[in-house]
């Protein structure tokens, strides 16, 4: 396989070297599209403006907001810078792969150690070069295949969302939704492949990572956030106040659709097993959760199957303790 | 001179054998592929050293501590795939444990219930199962029990003796009491504690290698809640580095040297010691590290591996695999969850990872009830009684089942971090000859070696085990107060494969017959006088409680045993 993809990293890295104290300034795209914009320090950048927005819109799609919802969605989280960021996390020292520790200052410390990145070793720049810049050819990198690198994957799959739905970031949501899910082209859906889990990593994910701005995906969900070192008070922990939950519009079985066993796969070191199996594409996860739920579906239906017995047993548990037998 | 060991692998098994044999004098070399990520180590005492860790979820997603899955992939496979010529299915980080200086325990729940009397005679009391290898161990619970009473106290493992249910006290007696008291239960672990007193279970806490005051000058644990697969920020938790390897280190007499993969153990001409040990540095430079003394501790997967990388002329097979057992009886904990469902926020994630245990589907059950599922007997495991999901995590999760856009919006914001509580089982798992690790015949690591290649399916006992006691845990959910519902996911039931656990045991059992067992009661490897296996490679049987501790006690047994009498 040829890659054929300028990779301007180098000089883009040079450009911000020479830019002096100041690195506030990086260079957009490349050659005669190049374009210097204004920065926060620390940002990285990769993605072109019209690349971005063009992430923009999609990120918008995975978890929307404002209007069609009554709180924040990925786009004013910032998600999409995060994924940037992440892109041309290796223009920056450290590159901005792990965010340090132990504490930020939500849970009371006073210095925020999460704003230090972790300094990589040799072993996980490699690792890192690899997964965001691909193998490029080098032969202890693909022993077992070239490796495309997530930068050539988003960077294609915009640039071919973008040329085969002409105006995509200014189209109104469910025109993206559907541009989205009927297209069929193979750049655009590996790049939805990794965008989907990045967007709900940088939504839900530490604000240091560039997403989560200002707490919006965790005030979304009513989720605490990190609480270290201040932590739960005995009292918190054994009598905290339970308000009630949103209830939903629909309901939760019918937006499940019958899948709805697999919710306690969550909280599970079962779940990591399933990351790690698909390697975090998003396709592989679905497809490999799908063939639960059909097994589920097929268990469900066959009286003589081993999900049949289990169900009926537990009914009859639940029946017996409930009428005070014991079982 | 001094004794003198090469350890490979400093982990649970690989830091308390260090530091053991430094305890007598030893001097000890570590070899980690991993790296150090508790600056100070080694320099300051282990209440003082810092940490890259914190309750930071995007770590964990990237992998933080974890061998890279394009560098040092696995290979996997089910045994039908393997019986029709299928060489691999699946390539990737697949049942890889932690590779850092320190091991998994770095990140590990420090869940530390022990194994019970009954799991060291399983073949005895119980008899054959067809298709597995059930095997006695060679040694009892009184055997280990000095260690478990030396391991936790090191630790500083909780726990309520007084609420521990009879059963378990008489299968694991304690010569005292623990080191801490409990800390507080968790509102929702407590909820689904009543369902399962409905059924006359008897939850009771949790025994965990958790400070719940100030131990050893590191602080009591706040229940943050984000435990599994996060490194405790403020060193409330024991675990193999602050317990074991610091100390070791500054005692002078041990050194670790990481990001060294070790790929090959040298023998002499005759076959029967170990002479050096072979590894690479990152940048694929070879080094050889003299040895008088190898001790394996690098992890079931990896040990087999790289038992099988050392093949030489007088061990066509793989070092010390004339019994062609190395590799076998490769052993997951499969799991089957519960969980119930509330209308309100009943805060799972504010506790402790897991504050209560239950050990009444531990078993063994028998009965026409059982063999009307086709197997002798269903032994079972420990319940890790209400755990929460943290956020990113929990979305990805809905996305694989809603997909993205609106309805998985809505979804999210009802939040699976609130209203949802769980529970799990440790399946024991049988010992199978064909569920096995070897070499892939193609997938190689970033040095040039080949890969591990699991073969694994569960044994219809797992299956058994998940209908008959996954009922009864789904009952235990449902009967919650305040629960709308409950559901049961019996993954045994789901998959004819792997589920990628961390809980990995077998591929080098001990036992007295070196025609069926790889090492001896002592750890020491039946064919070689000076190669010893201390990690839960050597386990013959996996009973269902979190394997750490048992890990830890046992590895103490065998390298005291190997510092007093060597060679046994």
């Amino acid at each position: 396989m040829v890659i054929d993809l300028p990779d301007p990293s180098v000089s883009r890295r040079a450009l911000l070297a020479s830019s002096g104290g100041l690195g506030a300034v990086a260079v957009l795209g490349t050659g005669a599209n190049a374009v210097a914009l204004p920065l926060g320090a620390d940002r990285a950048r990769f993605l072109s403006p019209a690349e971005l927005a063009t992430l923009r819109g999609v990120v918008d799609r995975v978890v929307p907001g404002r209007p069609e919802d009554s709180v924040d969605g990925a786009v004013t989280a910032r998600v999409h810078h995060a994924i940037d960021s992440l892109l041309g996390a290796f223009e920056t020292d450290p590159p901005r792969i792990y965010a340090g520790g132990p504490f930020s200052r939500r849970g009371g410390a006073k210095v925020n150690d999460f704003a230090r990145f972790v300094e990589l070793d040799d072993y996980e720049r490699l690792a890192w070069r690899l997964r965001l810049h691909g193998s490029r050819g080098r032969a202890r990198l693909q022993r077992n295949g070239a490796t495309p690198g997530l930068r050539r994957v988003y960077r294609r799959g915009l640039r071919r969302l973008a040329a085969n739905v002409p105006g995509f970031a200014g189209l109104p949501g469910p025109a993206r939704d559907l541009a989205l899910r009927l297209n069929e082209d193979s750049d655009v859906q590996a790049m939805l492949d990794v965008a989907v889990p990045h967007t709900l990593e940088f939504l839900f994910g530490a604000p240091e990572y560039g997403g989560n701005h200002r707490q919006k995906g965790w005030k979304a969900i009513g989720f605490d956030g990190d609480r270290q070192p201040r932590g739960y008070t005995r009292r918190e922990v054994t009598q905290p106040e339970t308000e009630l939950l949103p209830v939903l519009d629909v309901p939760l079985s019918e937006l499940l659709g019958g899948s709805l066993p697999l919710i306690a796969l969550a909280p599970s070191e079962a779940v990591h097993g399933l990351r790690a199996a698909s390697e975090d594409s998003f396709a592989a996860r679905q497809s490999e959760v799908q063939s639960m739920v059909a097994a589920l579906r097929q268990g469900a239906e066959d009286p003589t199957s081993d999900l049949r017995t289990l169900d009926a047993l537990t009914r009859r548990i639940i029946a017996s303790t409930r009428t005070g037998k014991t079982s | 001179m001094n004794q003198q060991a090469v350890v490979i692998g400093s982990g649970a098994a690989g830091s308390v054998v260090a530091w053991e044999l430094a305890q007598h004098g030893w001097d000890v070399t570590i070899l980690e592929r991993g790296r150090n990520l508790r600056p100070g180590l080694g320099k300051r005492r282990s209440a003082d050293l810092g940490t890259h860790y914190g309750s930071d979820e995007i770590k964990g997603a990237r992998g933080f501590g974890f061998p890279d899955a394009r560098l040092e992939p696995y290979t996997t496979r089910t045994q039908a795939e393997a019986f029709q010529g299928v060489a691999r299915s699946a390539t990737g980080a697949l049942g890889q444990l932690g590779a850092a200086v320190g091991g998994t325990s770095l990140h590990y729940n420090a869940k530390t219930p022990r194994f019970w009397k009954q799991d060291f005679h399983q073949r005895s009391a119980l008899g054959p199962v067809a298709d597995a290898q059930v095997a006695d161990w060679p040694i009892e619970y009184d055997d280990l029990e000095p260690f478990y009473d030396e391991v936790e106290y090191r630790l500083g493992v909780q726990g309520d003796r007084s609420a521990m249910p009879a059963r378990t006290l008489s299968q694991s007696p304690r010569r005292r009491d623990f080191v801490q008291g409990p800390n507080p239960t968790g509102y929702a672990a407590g909820l689904l504690g009543q369902g399962a007193e409905r059924l006359g279970y008897e939850p009771y806490p949790l025994p965990a290698a958790v400070n719940s005051r100030v131990f050893q000058g590191r602080p009591a644990c706040n229940s943050c809640g984000l435990c599994s697969g996060f490194g405790c920020p403020i060193n409330a938790r024991g675990d193999a580095l602050v317990s074991y390897l610091n100390p070791a280190l500054r005692t002078g007499r041990v050194r670790v040297i990481d990001r060294a993969w070790v790929h090959r153990v040298q023998t002499s001409r005759d076959g029967r010691r170990a002479t050096a040990v072979l590894w690479r540095d990152v940048r694929g430079r070879e080094h050889r590290t003299r040895a008088t003394t190898v001790v394996l501790a690098g992890s079931p997967i990896n040990t087999a591996r790289l038992l099988l990388l050392s093949a030489n002329d007088k061990h066509p097979r793989g070092l010390g695999n004339r019994s062609d057992q190395v590799g076998r009886n490769m052993m997951f904990h499969n799991f089957t969850q519960a969980a119930a469902f509330f209308p309100t926020n009943v805060h799972p994630l504010r506790a402790q990872s897991t504050t209560l245990a239950i050990d009444d589907l531990v078993g063994p059950f028998t009965g026409p009830e059982v063999t009307a599922l086709g197997v002798p007997y269903v032994a079972g495991g420990v319940v890790q009684v209400g755990s929460g999901a943290p956020p990113v995590e929990g979305a990805k999760l809905l996305a694989d089942l809603v997909g993205y856009g609106a309805p998985l919006k809505q979804i999210l914001k009802v939040g699976l971090h609130a209203g949802v509580a769980a529970s799990q089982l440790v399946h024991q798992d049988l010992p199978q000859k064909h569920n096995r690790v070897d070499l892939d015949p193609k997938v190689r690591d970033f040095l040039g070696n080949p890969a591990a290649r699991i073969t694994y399916s569960p044994h219809r006992h797992e299956q058994a085990a998940a209908i008959l006691l996954g009922a009864r845990l789904e009952a235990m959910h449902a009967l919650a107060p305040g629960a709308t519902g409950a559901v049961v996911l019996p993954f045994p039931l789901l998959s004819d494969g792997i589920t990628y656990t961390a809980h990995l045991a077998g591929t080098a059992r001990m036992g007295r017959d070196p025609r069926t067992s790889v090492c001896a009661p002592s750890g020491r490897m039946h064919e070689l006088d000076n190669v010893y296996v201390a990690d839960a490679s050597t386990w013959p049987t996996y009973p269902g409680f979190n394997p750490t501790l048992t890990i830890m006690a046992n590895a103490q047994r065998i390298a005291r045993r190997l510092a007093t009498r060597p060679g046994e």
